[in-house]
Order: structure tokens, then sequence, then C-alpha cells
């Protein structure tokens, strides 16, 4: 069989959907990370508006 | 004297060489033919072949001799009362048979490369030679007495096929056919060749050392009545291989004959199943680069050119009756390099006058692994068709080198080098869109599965004792497989304020719990901060609440959070986190394909990657 390694790999990101839709698991773009559950950055009027948030902000 | 075919005029006495000619039931003789030059055609008279569906038996031959070297034409008797002739030049064939044809205006005088109309079809002149017959032997179907001579214009038809003029004492006729392989005819019967096959008989003046006429060195034709040109080993004297004297014609370089040739003159080795022997050395250079050309024989399959740069290898033949640079064997070929090239060394025999310094310009079309190639001599309205292809030098090694010496190894990429990435892209193209197609395919059919619903509302309520308490909600229950869990959080808060949920999904049966935070604010920069939303992943069925530590400021008297809970959906992440893992590799290698081919036509005059507006 010629590019084992491709196929094998190829196959189990197919197997790894079928798994992760079944479960509802998410490898990236979910959960929340340490960091943001530390964060008070929401106490913090950011500068702009849909710009996120930023250093410097008016502090309340 | 026997005539075996009907067909047949006159023939050549084996035993004192006289032409007998027949004339009804008498018979007259014209004369003594030569005794025919040695050769290593393995073509014997007696050796049958079928062309086309139709056998023959080879009869009879005629040695022809022109400026430049001489040629064998024999004889074929097809039976029924027809013949053809099958020349034997240069290691390939043509066959040709008489054709009654008006060949109004063509004459001695038409010249090489002009077009001629036969039977409404354009043919091109491409060679114009006056020969004479120097030796013949077995039955021919005319007379052709010692010293007879013939003009021939030799000519290509618009579908490359082979025919010839020939003009006698004013008379013309015209053979038309095909050019051929050895293979073509499905030769049987054959003649053993000296040197070649082991029970070949050696004939007399095989035996007879040959010597150089300069320095008096024994030369060894290596394909005697095949080539027309060769180097004294010993003193660098070129001599005419076509005189039984070896007249000397040139020399060669001061240096050439020290030069120390990868794969040495008289080496045999086995290349593709073919045996060859190196006969002759070129040494090449244009203004860019130098490369050498190995001239290879085999007394059945003709000659080859092993062409070598920097460690890259190609084998190519001559093409006769090819005439375009853009397709050849119905594959398209695109220019690479158009340069005037110098010969500056050569060693060995050649089936052409070599001439130490001769000059050609050399045009290179390539579709790796092929290469084809134009080349036409100053002066001469001719051009030369080759066509290789590209030979690892490993395989070259293996057959040439059998005393565990190495050849360099290729550098660089070259004009007619497999890319390699391409084969790479050619081995997982199948299995990639194969496995592509199916993975979108898996993703389509659970767009049906996860289907997002509403499950629950539940709702929680601050004020400024509870700040840094838990607060919870009320239950809710999850039904179903497992999927994600999306909760949205929804306040109305004053200006300039925020409340800060932090905490945990809590199942009510284990107590285990999936960290939440929903930072609700309200600003006039960030209008939308007073919805937030928390997806959690793989949720299984069970009932749940949300316990939550608030943090808002002072001034922040109460708010009613409500929370909305859908259950379902799945992630596109993974989705496109498989897309890349599925394409990496594919794209990979095209990309390294794509490099490969720049760097090739860096080396081109015609790169396509270079925008004419840079010149």
């Amino acid at each position: 069989m010629r590019n084992p390694i491709y196929t094998i790999v190829a196959l189990m990101s197919c197997g790894y959907l079928a798994m992760a839709n079944i479960n509802g698991w998410a490898l990236l773009g979910a959960g929340l990370s340490r960091s943001a559950l530390n964060s008070t950055s929401y106490r913090y009027r950011p500068s702009h508006a849909s710009s996120g948030w930023s250093f410097g902000g008016f502090h309340k | 004297m026997v005539f075996h075919s009907s067909i047949s005029i006159s023939s050549v006495c084996e035993h004192c060489r006289s032409l007998v000619v027949r004339k009804d039931f008498n018979v007259a003789t014209f004369g003594q033919m030569a005794e025919l030059p040695n050769d290593l055609s393995p073509l014997k008279i007696g050796t049958k072949g079928h062309w086309q569906g139709r056998a023959f038996t080879l009869l009879g031959r005629l040695r022809l001799h022109y400026g430049d070297g001489s040629w064998n034409e024999w004889h074929a008797d097809f039976g029924n009362g027809t013949f053809g002739w099958i020349a034997e030049v240069m290691g390939y064939y043509t066959i040709s048979f008489s054709q009654t044809v008006s060949l109004h205006g063509i004459d001695e005088r038409t010249a090489v490369g002009k077009m001629v109309a036969i039977q409404g079809e354009s043919w091109q002149v491409t060679d114009v030679k006056e020969a004479r017959c120097i030796a013949a032997e077995g039955e021919l179907p005319m007379i052709a007495p010692p010293g007879w001579s013939r003009l021939g214009l030799d000519l290509t038809g618009p579908k490359g096929q082979f025919g010839t003029i020939e003009i006698v004492a004013g008379e013309r006729s015209f053979f038309a056919g095909e050019f051929a392989q050895f293979d073509d005819m499905h030769f049987s019967e054959l003649r053993k060749v000296p040197g070649w096959d082991q029970d070949a008989d050696i004939t007399r003046r095989q035996s007879i050392a040959m010597s150089c006429p300069k320095c008096g060195a024994p030369v060894n034709l290596r394909a005697e009545g095949q080539t027309m040109s060769a180097v004294c080993g010993s003193c660098g004297s070129i001599l005419d291989a076509t005189t039984p004297n070896l007249r000397e014609i040139g020399d060669v370089g001061k240096g050439t004959l020290k030069l120390k040739l990868m794969l040495p003159i008289g080496t045999r080795g086995l290349l593709n199943n073919e045996l060859w022997e190196v006969v002759g050395f070129m040494r090449r250079k244009d203004k860019w680069s130098t490369w050498d050309e190995y001239l290879l024989f085999n007394p059945w399959l003709g000659f080859r050119f092993l062409v070598n740069y920097k460690g890259h290898w190609s084998i190519v033949r001559i093409l006769p009756g090819h005439s375009t640079g853009t397709v050849w064997n119905g594959e398209h070929f695109k220019l690479f390099a158009r340069e005037e090239v110098r010969t500056t060394d050569v060693l060995g025999e050649f089936y052409w006058r070599v001439k130490n310094g001769e000059r050609a310009t050399v045009s290179d079309h390539v579709a790796p692994p092929h290469v084809l190639s134009s080349e036409v001599m100053p002066g001469l309205n001719e051009i030369t068709w080759s066509g290789g292809e590209y030979i690892d030098h490993l395989e070259v090694q293996k057959a040439f080198l059998r005393d565990g010496s190495k050849l360099p190894e290729p550098v660089g990429p070259y004009l007619n080098e497999p890319n390699p990435h391409h084969h790479k892209w050619r081995d997982v193209r199948g299995k990639f869109v194969m496995i592509l197609l199916g993975f979108c395919i898996l993703q389509f059919l659970f767009m049906g599965w996860g289907v997002e619903k509403n499950i629950a509302q539940v709702h929680a309520s601050y004020e400024p004792a509870l700040n840094g308490q838990t607060i919870t909600t009320g239950t809710f229950k999850v039904n179903g497989h497992r999927a994600p869990l999306h909760v949205t959080a929804a306040s109305v808060l004053a200006q300039d304020t925020y409340l800060g949920l932090k905490g945990r999904l809590v199942e009510t049966t284990t107590q285990r719990g999936h960290d939440v935070i929903f930072p609700l604010a309200n600003y006039t920069t960030d209008p939308d901060a007073h919805v937030q939303s928390v997806t959690v992943t793989g949720i299984p069925a069970g009932e749940y609440y949300l316990a939550l530590t608030p943090d808002a400021p002072p001034a922040l008297a109460a708010a009613n959070v409500t929370f909305t809970v859908r259950h379902g959906g799945i992630f596109w992440s993974n989705f496109w986190l498989g897309i890349a893992v599925i394409c990496l590799w594919p794209v990979w290698t095209l990309l390294r394909a794509s490099s490969f081919e720049k760097r090739r036509w860096m080396e081109s005059d015609f790169n396509p990657y270079v925008s004419n507006d840079d010149d």
C-alpha cells in the first residue's frame, strides 16, 4: 500500500469526526481556558466597540 | 544459378561474384561485383519477417555508398509478384514500395527543405544525395552493375511517412513507406552477429586488425559497417571508418585522449533489458554549460545516446521522420532551451563524420521524463530530431559499472528529470479525493443528526449581599445522546455596570461540574455585552443546575439573569480540523512540486514563470 501513514491519518480524521459529532466533542473553539476563568477584564470598559478589551482601559 | 523469385531479374553469383542477369530463358553476365564490406548487420539473405501482416523474405542486397558513408538496401520478396526495399541505415530501418505517381516538377535540382506535392499530399525533401552501388549479393529486382549510381531524394510525408525519389539516367521512380524499428518487422532466421552471438562465424576480414594510418596503432571498430568515423585511441586522429585503409580525416583536441570517461569505450551494459556497448563519446558545450554524450550500439537496435549532465542521465534515440517540437507519442512538449552547441572532444566511433569543434543549433523541448530535441547543422537545411527519456543514474551505474565504482549523484533539477513531488502527488491524489469526499459526506450526514434544541430557561437574581456568595439556578433536564450544551445568559444592567458570573454547570446526581463564566456588562462601547454565551462539550443526559459566584461593583443594586439552555448541534471546528489534516500532505506535495518546477524552469531561456515584461 502506498502512503500508509497518510491513509491511516486521513482515515483517523474520518473516525475522529464521527466520534466527535456523536459525543459532542470539539478539539478547538469550545471550553474555557484557565485564563478566561480568572479574567476580570469585564470590569473595564473597552475603549472601542467590537474591538475587544484593551490595555489601559477605563477603570470603573 | 537458381532464381528463387519470379520478380528477380539479376543475381550475384556467390562463388565468383559475377552479376548474372536473366532474359527469358537465357542468362548474361554484367561484370563482377566487389566483395561486400564487412558489417554487423543482423540481416542476411533468407531472413524472414512480416510487416503490417504481410510476410516477406530477404533475397538480396545492395551496398550503396555516398560521400559520407554507406548503407544496405535489402530486396524483400512479399510474394505474389510484389517486392519492397528495406533500408538499414544508422541503426534504424525504412521499408518502402514502388508507387506509380506523377512526379511533376520534381527533379535533381529540387533542394533539401523544399515541399513537394505527391498525390495531393505535401512531402518535404529531407536529403538529396548521389549514391553508387559498391557491392551486392543475392537476387535483385533490377540490374545494378558495378559502378551503378542513382540520385536519391529522401522525403518525409505529412504523417511522418518515408519516401524516396530515385533518379537513374533521367528516369524517376517513387518509393513510399514507413520508418521502422527492428522489432516492428518481426524478423526471424537472422544472421549470428560476430561479437554478439556466441556461436557467430568470424569472417576473414574481422580477424584482421586494422591500424591507424598515422601512428600504426591497432584500431578496433566496434560497430563496423555502421560507423563512418573513428578516433585512434593512440594518436587522436579521426579516421574514415568506411574505407578499408582508415583514411585520416581530422584530429581531436590536445586534452581529449587524457579524458577519464565515466563509461569507458567498449563497456557493455544491460539497460532496460537491452544489451548496449559504449562505442563513442562526445563532450559538448553551449555558452552556459558542458555535458557528455556516450554513443551506444547494439546490432539489432542500432544507436542510442546516453547523455549526462551534472549526474543526470537520459537515453536518447534519433527519430527519423519526426518533424515537430510540440508533440511526440501523443505527449505535448514545451520549448526549454535553444542554444548554439559546440563539440569540444570526441572519442571512439560515430555513425557520421564527426569533427572536433563541430557546431549545431540545438533546441530542447520537454515533457518530463521525456525530452525532444532538434539539431540543425550550419549550412544544412536539415533538422535532425531525437527523443529521450530520463534514466536514474543508479540504473546506468548498475548496467555499466560492474567494478563497484559509483557515478556522481545528480545535482539540482534537470530539464527532463521527473518531478519527484508530482510522483508523490500522483500516488496520493486518488486516496485524497476519496477520503475528502467521504469526510464531507460524513459531515453532511451528521448535520441532520445534531440539531440544536431549546430545552430550558432558568433564572438567577443578584443583590449586593450575595456578592462573593454562590447563587444557584433551578434545575433542568437534558435528554438524548451526548451533545454540546449552549447556555446563554442575559440581563438588563444599569449603564456602565457589570456582573461577572463564574461557576459551574453541575450534574445533580454525581455533582460533577463543568466550568462556566458569563461576563455580563453594559458599556456604551460594548452594548451587546449584557448577553453572554457558553458552550460546554459532550454533555450526557441528566439533571443539571448552574452554581455561580457573582462579581459586581457596589453600584449595582440588583439584577435578574435569565439563562436559556440549548442542547445538540455539532462543532464545525472538528470538520475544518479534519479537512486541514487530510489536505496537509497532498497540499504539501503540490507546493513542493510547484517549487521544483520553478527551479527547473529557472534554468530555461523560456521560463513561463517569468513575465516577459521583466525583460
